[in-house]
């Protein structure tokens, strides 16, 4: 696999480069005029405290090093997330895809295409006492494998925070919703609503894509209330509906992979951890960076050049499993503002406890 | 008096102080800690001098 690399996740931060340029130029100015101290002329005077200064210097030279490598890292890190944004500002004018994909709805309804449906969500099995997920691949795992038991199957899991040692009452309820990315390529909408219809509908207006509604309704049967505690996992569509569902749970987290959420950038307050390959066409349907903000960190994969020319393997699970374990394998230490990514991971990996819970799937269809 | 060393030794401590980040043109932990560390080494260069000009045989 290639190299990580990630932005977003930090708190308020100014960095000009300008001035972790000066930063790094004056450490760079005194080490060589201290290093300019100890040329061999200047042991004629005062040898002895030359020789002195000799022997202390070295750790103040390499103190000097420390921190000005440390600033150069600093600013590789902030201006890393700048290059990624800035690269796609530039590769071009953002194409209006939300308008795109009505206008592109509307012209299909013309032809009897992309026209929505009422949805039902049915209960169609419940796993008792499921081990809780403890890692960004492991809840990656299990949205491959939701997606692999049937078509339009969604998978609902929920804990309980520890029961109250002072009331014995039951802690609070949290859910993972996984959902799966498309499944259906009809243009024609039948049963399965995660299809090419609903893909239009999700990036063009919340609230409108069939599969959206279905899992909406799947979460009230699973007694989600809107003040609960969700993290909503999404692979390609599945993550344009987790972020998009996100915004009616204020207190809601979200997990994609190689999913288009850009055009949510002035909405989204959830925490949010995407993930995307470089190479992967689908996350940039948007047509837009993700933002560098605080409760957003977007994790990006370099994948290497024998892959480069498979398209569809650049966006299936398959890769991002092993990018979700590149993630949980991160230690951190890399660089100064990794501790923004791997709190992000920490905090997503653990939300569902160390309890036990259920797990509910749901059949989603369309009622055509 | 004063001899030389002392007075690179006290150059390189008023100098080291031009490095600390404007916090109106970088801000954040990692300005915060490169502040701290520059103060550390700042007045570690201040014990230097003192170290060595009490120094002599």
């Amino acid at each position: 696999m290639g190299d990580l690399h990630w932005y977003g996740g930090d708190a308020q931060i100014v960095a000009t480069r300008g001035e972790i340029e000066r930063v790094i130029a004056e450490l760079t100015g005194l080490e060589n005029w201290l290093q300019s101290q100890l040329e061999p002329q200047d042991f004629l005077v005062e040898p002895l405290e030359r020789l002195r200064l000799a022997l202390e210097l070295p750790p103040v030279l390499e103190r000097i090093g420390h921190i000005r490598n440390a600033c150069i890292a600093a600013s590789d890190s902030y201006f890393t997330g700048e290059i990624e944004i800035s690269k796609e500002l530039r590769s071009g004018n953002r194409p209006p895809v939300p308008e795109l994909a009505l206008g592109l709805i509307g012209a299909g309804n013309l032809l009897g295409l992309f026209g929505e449906t009422s949805v039902k969500a049915q209960i169609v099995q419940v796993d008792e006492s499921v081990a809780p997920p403890r890692s960004i691949h492991g809840l990656g795992e299990r949205l491959a494998s939701t997606a692999k038991v049937a078509d339009g199957w969604l998978r609902i899991e929920k804990y309980f925070e520890p029961a109250s040692p002072v009331t014995g009452l039951p802690g609070e309820a949290k859910y993972l919703v996984y959902i799966p990315g498309t499944q259906s390529w009809a243009p024609n909408p039948a049963g399965n609503p995660l299809d090419v219809t609903s893909n239009l509908g999700a990036i063009s207006k919340t609230g409108s894509a069939g599969s959206e509604r279905a899992v909406a309704l799947a979460l009230k049967q699973a007694g989600v209330q809107p003040n609960s505690r969700v993290l909503f996992i999404g692979h390609s569509q599945g993550g344009m509906l987790a972020a998009n569902l996100s915004l009616t749970f204020p207190r809601s987290s979200v997990l994609t992979f190689g999913a288009p959420i850009g055009q949510l950038t002035e909405k989204l307050k959830a925490q949010v951890l995407a993930i995307e390959h470089d190479l992967d066409a689908v996350p940039k349907v948007d047509g837009r960076a993700n933002p560098m903000r605080e409760n957003w960190v977007t994790v990006r994969q370099d994948i290497p050049s024998a892959k480069a020319t498979d398209p569809i393997g650049q966006h299936q699970m398959k890769g991002y499993l092993e990018t979700a374990a590149a993630i949980d394998a991160e230690n951190g230490s890399s660089k100064p503002e990794s501790s923004a990514m791997t709190k992000m991971r920490d905090s997503l990996a653990g939300f569902a406890g160390k309890e036990p819970g259920t797990a509910i799937y749901f059949e989603l269809t369309r009622q055509t | 008096m004063v001899n030389q060393i002392e007075n690179a030794l006290r150059f390189a401590e008023t100098r080291v102080k031009f490095a600390i980040p404007d916090p109106n043109l970088w801000s954040g932990a990692a300005s915060l800690a490169c502040a701290e560390s520059i103060e550390r080494l700042a007045a570690d260069l201040h014990l230097l001098q003192q170290r060595l000009s009490g120094w002599s045989f």
